[in-house]
Formats: structure tokens, sequence, C-alpha cells
């Protein structure tokens, strides 16, 4: 099990939630539900790029892709 | 006893509004916290026959670590103690679905010493699994009253007012947190002391939230800044890797007791919002369903809007004809019916338009639809230095820019929120609709493209088109021109789909109506009426001769009683003082085409852009102003004196329209500008280069069209 970052995922593909590396971030992040081991997926790609539709447990929250990028995750074993 | 103030608060999608408009109805308005361009909403709210309290709703708000300049509002709110409206006591509203998230800010607020009542809201949503809901947990670990209820469906509202009643009567303790959430560090207390020193207050968690945010907060005077600035960094204390502790620590502390008060069960459902986004989000589906949407927001615009538009119209006509019946002749009779009546209905005709609009924005705001637009956008959005929220702006501009303006306060990015302000105006808005009837027909001629496509339809579309891209060009010229310091980002919630509450967009849209009609009319009044001055008045002996030899003229020629009336209008308005302006800018817009007859239409565009087709009726003295037709024979008929070729052909016509698509002729925006972004320099910019783009696209049109 490796560390990846969030935006490296593939859509459909789900990671475990470690750290964000951007403190800046890290206060937003929080509030929108990006607590330790909580399990992020990559649902999908905005259509021109950029912005990530992320499933936080069970809801929902939009990123953009360097944000995403500031985000490490544990990578699940997406069988 | 006093009347209690109350403040409501809670994360943004807690359902807050829906309580707030249970709590008050249609006893609310909009104002504005001081300095500051966030709408406070403020309502009434009885208590029992001889109780009332006032209700505050503050912005929704994630932390007491705020990002943008709604959430700043809050911690300015609550750490001013003295202030006009600091809250007596906070009415924390949180989502039930989604608590532990909103427990956060409740901790904070507790820990702050508030008096506070918490709302478990959105009840409605779990009445299957009430009986795994433990409230007493929660009570243990918060000593405030905590109640469920719903703003929806007003369960349990009767038990809020109870509790506000009693703490109108003077009961407060049981409102107040035992002992703090957050124990705060042996450093934190130290600083905490030493700041208290400043602020006089002893709650210690209240001063680690001054040393955070000392440095913006307004009710501070510059010296006691600069006595907390010296104690933050003598103590080294770092704002931001402080904050992310507190958080930290926060959610370590409350989750499990959540978790145990909820009874481990997930209380939301995402499985239909997540299939609804299977297709509202998809890289193909996603933007067409939008531009059906956008398609059928303008289809609404433009034809529902049709037949109102036109009553309001002759309801105004009829009114001023009715004034001049019942009042004696003279000049005040004028100002009343071609000043005021004129004026105001200038600003009343676009209600049913801006109605609209907003009805439907709010609505799709409402359900969820607007930030999964916001998503599929941004990333577009930013290579223009835009925002994904831009496009709501954007959008409105099609109706009215003033409240594509106020729309832009959601853009937390100063930048991103400036650049959409100053190319909102750019975008076709429908005050240039019946400029763009009237000169359309002389540029292309009626008739049908392959047979299906009308012309004049397609160049009425070109228009538009023409209008959006010089607002993105401008985009990419402002993003390279300013300079930001903030940070932009999205982050942002993607909130679950819901039917919108029919009362909370009711009352959304009358809300911004008002401001239109109150922010837009005063200008629009004053321009009205000053325009009427500069059309009516001249120096008294030209004015005097013009009516004189108008009157001869019609004698001679025999012209019949309207024929004559209308003569005189148009000689007087040549001698009034407009007439004056418009012959002394001729030499600036002859390049263009232009003689000065459209000068002083130029210049009366100033107080709204139709009044364009009302000023050319004058001028060219025809009786009845909603018949383009017959202004456009006139305008037609109308012959250069020297050349004698007709005097609206294609290249000034065409040099006409590209003037209107991109001049700022709108003091009303202009007023907004100022207003949103408090400073004359930006109104003044926004001006000036439109005004260039005007200018030299209409110079190259007619240039190389007349040459």
């Amino acid at each position: 099990m490796g560390i990846k970052r969030l935006s490296d995922l593939k859509p459909g593909q789900s990671g475990i939630f470690e750290r964000c590396t951007v403190p800046k971030h890290e206060g937003k992040l929080l509030t929108l539900g990006f607590v330790s081991k909580a399990q992020l997926t990559l649902v999908r790609k905005a259509p021109f790029g950029e912005a990530l539709y992320i499933k936080v447990n069970d809801h929902m929250v939009a990123l953009r892709y360097n944000e995403a990028a500031a985000i490490d995750v544990t990578e699940k074993y997406n069988g | 006893m006093d009347k209690i103030k109350i403040g409501l608060l809670g994360n943004p999608n807690s359902g807050k509004s829906s309580l707030f408009n249970q709590l008050t109805g249609l006893r609310q308005h909009v104002a504005n916290f001081p300095g500051v361009t966030v709408d406070k909403k403020v309502g009434k709210t009885s208590l029992n026959e001889n109780v009332q309290a006032e209700v505050i709703d503050l912005p929704g708000t994630y932390s007491l670590f705020p990002n943008t300049s709604d959430e700043k509002i809050v911690i300015q709110i609550l750490s001013d103690i003295h202030g006009n409206d600091y809250p007596d006591l906070i009415v924390y509203v949180a989502d039930i679905t989604n608590l532990e998230r909103h427990m956060l800010m409740a901790t904070q607020i507790a820990d702050l010493g508030i008096p506070m009542i918490l709302c478990l809201n959105m009840v409605d949503l779990v009445e299957d699994k009430v009986d795994s809901i433990h409230i007493d947990v929660l009570k243990e670990f918060l000593t405030i009253p905590i109640l469920p209820l719903s703003g929806k469906t007003g369960k349990n509202i009767s038990e809020l007012k109870k509790y506000l009643f009693q703490f109108a009567s003077g009961e407060r303790r049981r409102f107040l947190n035992d002992r703090p959430v957050y124990e705060m560090r042996i450093d934190e207390n130290q600083l905490a002391m030493q700041i208290k020193e400043i602020t006089g207050n002893a709650n210690p968690y209240f001063n680690k939230i001054i040393a955070h945010h000392s440095y913006w907060l307004s009710h501070l005077s510059a010296i006691q800044k600069e006595n907390i600035a010296n104690i933050v960094s003598k103590n080294s204390f770092e704002d931001i890797p402080r904050q992310v502790e507190e958080t930290l620590k926060r959610f370590e502390i409350l989750t499990p007791v959540v978790r145990r008060a909820l009874g481990n069960i997930p209380l939301s459902d995402s499985t239909i919002t997540s299939r609804i986004d299977n297709v509202n989000t998809h890289r193909v589906y996603g933007p067409l369903i939008f531009f059906l949407i956008m398609f059928f927001v303008f289809q609404a615009i433009f034809s529902w809007a049709e037949y109102p538009m036109t009553w309001i119209e002759e309801g105004f006509i009829a009114l001023g004809a009715l004034v001049r019946e019942v009042l004696p002749l003279g000049w005040f009779t004028d100002l009343l019916t071609e000043g005021v009546i004129a004026g105001l209905g200038g600003i009343m005709v676009f209600i049913p338009q801006i109605t609209i609009l907003f009805l439907i924005i709010a609505a799709l705001e409402e359900t969820g639809y607007m930030s999964r637009a916001v998503f599929l956008f941004d990333g577009i959005m930013q290579r223009f230095g835009l925002n994904g929220r831009s496009v709501v702006a954007l959008i409105s501009s099609g109706a009215c820019a003033i409240p594509a303006i106020m729309s832009t306060r959601t853009i937390a990015d100063r930048k991103e929120r400036l650049i959409t302000i100053m190319v909102s105006p750019l975008i076709s808005c429908s005050a240039r609709i019946p400029v763009y009837a009237v000169l359309i027909g002389f540029v292309v001629p009626p008739g049908y493209a392959w047979g299906i496509f009308n012309i004049q339809g397609l160049a009425f579309m070109g228009l538009y088109l023409l209008g959006i891209m010089a607002a993105l060009v401008s985009a990419i010229v402002f993003k390279w021109i300013i300079k930001s310091r903030d940070h932009s980002y999205l982050m942002m919630e993607l909130p679950l789909y819901k039917p919108p509450v029919l009362k909370n967009v009711a009352l959304v849209v009358k809300e911004k109506v008002t401001t239109f009609v109150v922010e837009a009319g005063k200008i629009i009044l004053i321009i009205s009426v000053l325009l009427w001055f500069l059309s009516s008045y001249g120096p008294t002996h030209s004015m005097l001769e013009a009516s004189q030899n108008a009157m001869a003229k019609a004698e001679m020629e025999n012209l019949d009683e309207d024929t004559r009336d209308n003569l005189i209008a148009a000689t007087k308005i040549e001698a009034s003082y407009a007439g004056i302006m418009g012959k002394w800018i001729e030499p600036v817009i002859k390049p263009l085409g232009f003689d000065w007859k459209i000068g002083i239409a130029l210049i009366t565009s100033f107080a709204a852009r139709e009044v364009f087709v009302g000023t050319m009726a004058t001028i060219y003295s025809v009786g009845n102003t909603d018949d383009e037709a017959t202004i456009r024979e006139k305008m037609a008929a109308e012959k250069d004196p020297v050349t004698l070729k007709p005097r609206y052909d294609v290249a000034t016509s065409f040099s006409l329209l590209i003037f209107y698509v991109f001049a700022m002729q709108c003091m009303s925006t202009l007023a907004v500008t100022r207003r949103e972004t408090k400073s004359w320099k930006w109104p003044v910019i926004q001006f000036v280069y439109m005004g260039i783009m005007a200018y030299v696209g209409s110079l190259v049109v007619y240039q190389v069209l007349a040459g």
C-alpha cells in the first residue's frame, strides 16, 4: 500500500486520507470532512480539466487539480 | 425588558435560511453590515403576544477561521462585544445528517462563552431513524439546550421559541457551556492572558481568536492592533499551524461523541444525488444540460416577460397621460410626466425579467444545482482569470448587470471577483434589445438563410456572441494586469440535491427585486430628471426662436396638430442643452459615422440604453415611441445634408450597433460597481476601457464599411 496523491487516482479509485501537504488548505479541508482516515473517492473529472469530483466518506466535494495534488492518500486495493 | 438580539449561525447548507424564514416570515429586511457589502438579513419574531426578538441571519460559515469576506463578518461581529450587531444569544443551526462537520463551529461558539442553543436541523429527513439518535449524549458534551427540529416542516419551532422566551426572561446560565471543549495549550493560555490586558475580556478562547485575526478586525484601533501583533510575535504564536492544530483537536474530541449520539448509522443517503450527478456532471451531458437550462432561462426571460412588460409600459404611459390631464400645463407637470414617471417606467419595465431570472436562479441554487455548474466551469473560467462561480454572474448579466455584479459576493478571491465585476456589463443586457431591434433592420435585410434561419435573428445572436467574446477577452487582459495577494481556490461542498422550498425561493426573489428597484431605481430616476431638464431647456432666446420657427413652418405647410407638435418637439430638442451637447461632441463622433442627433441619443442613453429609442423618436418627431417600425421608417428617410445619401446606411448603423454592444452606458451599473468595489477607481476604469472598445470598434467598422 503506497502513498499517492489524490489527484493521481483514476476516476472510480479510492484512497484513505493521510495528510494535506499545503498548510494553507488544511483548515478549509478539515471543515469539508478531510479528516484522518476519511475515505476519499475520485468520482470523476470535470469536462474542461481542472476540477475533480471527490466523494469524502458519504458526501461530495469539488476540488481543483492542484488542491487534490496536495492531499496524500494511502491507496486502497481497488480490486 | 430590552428586546433581545438573536444571531442565527451555521455552516452553508445547514438549512439556516429555512429556519430564519420560519421564525420571521415576511417580517424581514436586508441591510448592510457596516463598512462591507455583505447582506445582513434581519427579521423579527414573536415569542409571545408581548415579547419580540430581533433575529440576524449571519452568513453561512464553516469555522471561526474564515476564508471568505462573508465568513469574516461573523468573526467581526462575534469579536466586537460592544458592537451593534453583537448577539445576546446564538441559535446555532447544524444539519443532523452532517453533524460531525457542522459541530466544529458549534464547539467554537460554545468555547467563546456566548449563550447558545444548538438546533439539529432537518430531522424530517431522518424520521425513520429517530430511535437510534441519543440527544442526551450530546447534552452531556455541551451543557446547553439542544433541540432537534425542522426548518422545512416547522417541527419543534414552537419549542425553540419557548427557549428563546426563557432566555428573554432573564434565564442565562443554562445557555452557557460548562467547560471548554478545546483545552488551550499552556503557551496559548499565556498568550491569552496578555491579550486580555488589551481586550479586557476574561474568556481565554476569545483572546486566542483575537490573536488569530487582530490584523483585519475593524473594531480594534491601530494601537491595539500593534500591541496585539507584538504579543503574538513575542510568543511566537503562528496563525495557520495553531488553527489547524485546534481544528484537528476539536474533531478528535467531537467525532466519537457525535458517532455515539447518532448510533453510528449514516443518516444521509447520497445514492440519489450520486445518480443525478452521474448525468449532471458528466463530461458530455453535464455541459449539454447546463446549456439546455440556460436556453430555458433566456426563453423564459424574453417570452414570459413580454406581456407583463407591455402592461407596465402601457400603465406608465397611461399614468403620464392622466397626470397631464389632471394637472395644469407647466414645467412641473412636464417634470413629473417626462422626468419622473418616464424614469420610473424605465425601471419598472425590467421587473418581470429580473423576477423570472431570479426565480430560476434561486430555485437552481436551492436544489444544489448551481454548485454543479461551478464544478463544470471552474476549469475553463480560470483560464480567463474568472472563477467557476462567475458563471452565475455572467448569466445574470443577460438580463441586467446590476444583480449580476451583486451576485459576485460569493467569489472569495478578490481578483476573480473584480474581473467578474469588470466584464459583466459587456454581456448584452435586456436594455440593449430595443436598440438592436431598431438598428438591425438597417444592417441586414429580412429573410432566411438556408431557408430556416431568420437572418436578422442570426445577427441578433451575433451581437450577443460579440458581447460574450469581448467579456472573455477583457477578462484575460485584466488577469494580466490586476495583481493579487489572495489565494484562489475552489474547495467547495457539493450539497445533496433537495427539492426547492417555495417560501425560500419567493423570499430571495423578493429581496433581489427590491434591491434592484432601490439601487438602480434611484440612479435612473436622478438621471431621467437631469436628462429631462437638458432636453427641455436651453438658452432662453434660442429655445424661443426654435419653437417660433417651428410654429411658422407648421403654419406655412398647413400641418395637422400632431405633426405640428412633433415638429416643435424636434426643433426644441435641437436648441436645448442636450442638442448643444450633441453638436458639441459631433466632431468626436463624426469618424464613427454619427451626427449630432445620434450624439443626443448617445448622451441620453446614459440613463438607460433603451432610452435611445425614445430619444430617436423625439428627434425624428414620431409621436408614438412604441412603434419601432415608424421610427425605423423616419430614420430610413433621413438623408445626409451634404452627400444626400441615407443617414442610416449599413456603415453608420453597424457602427452604432457595435457602439451599443461595447459602451458602458449605464450609470446604475457604475454606481453598483463603485459600491461593490468600495472605490471610484474601478467604475472609472470600467467606463474608460469599455468606452475605448466602443469607440475603436465603431471607428474600425465605419471606416472599413464606408471606405
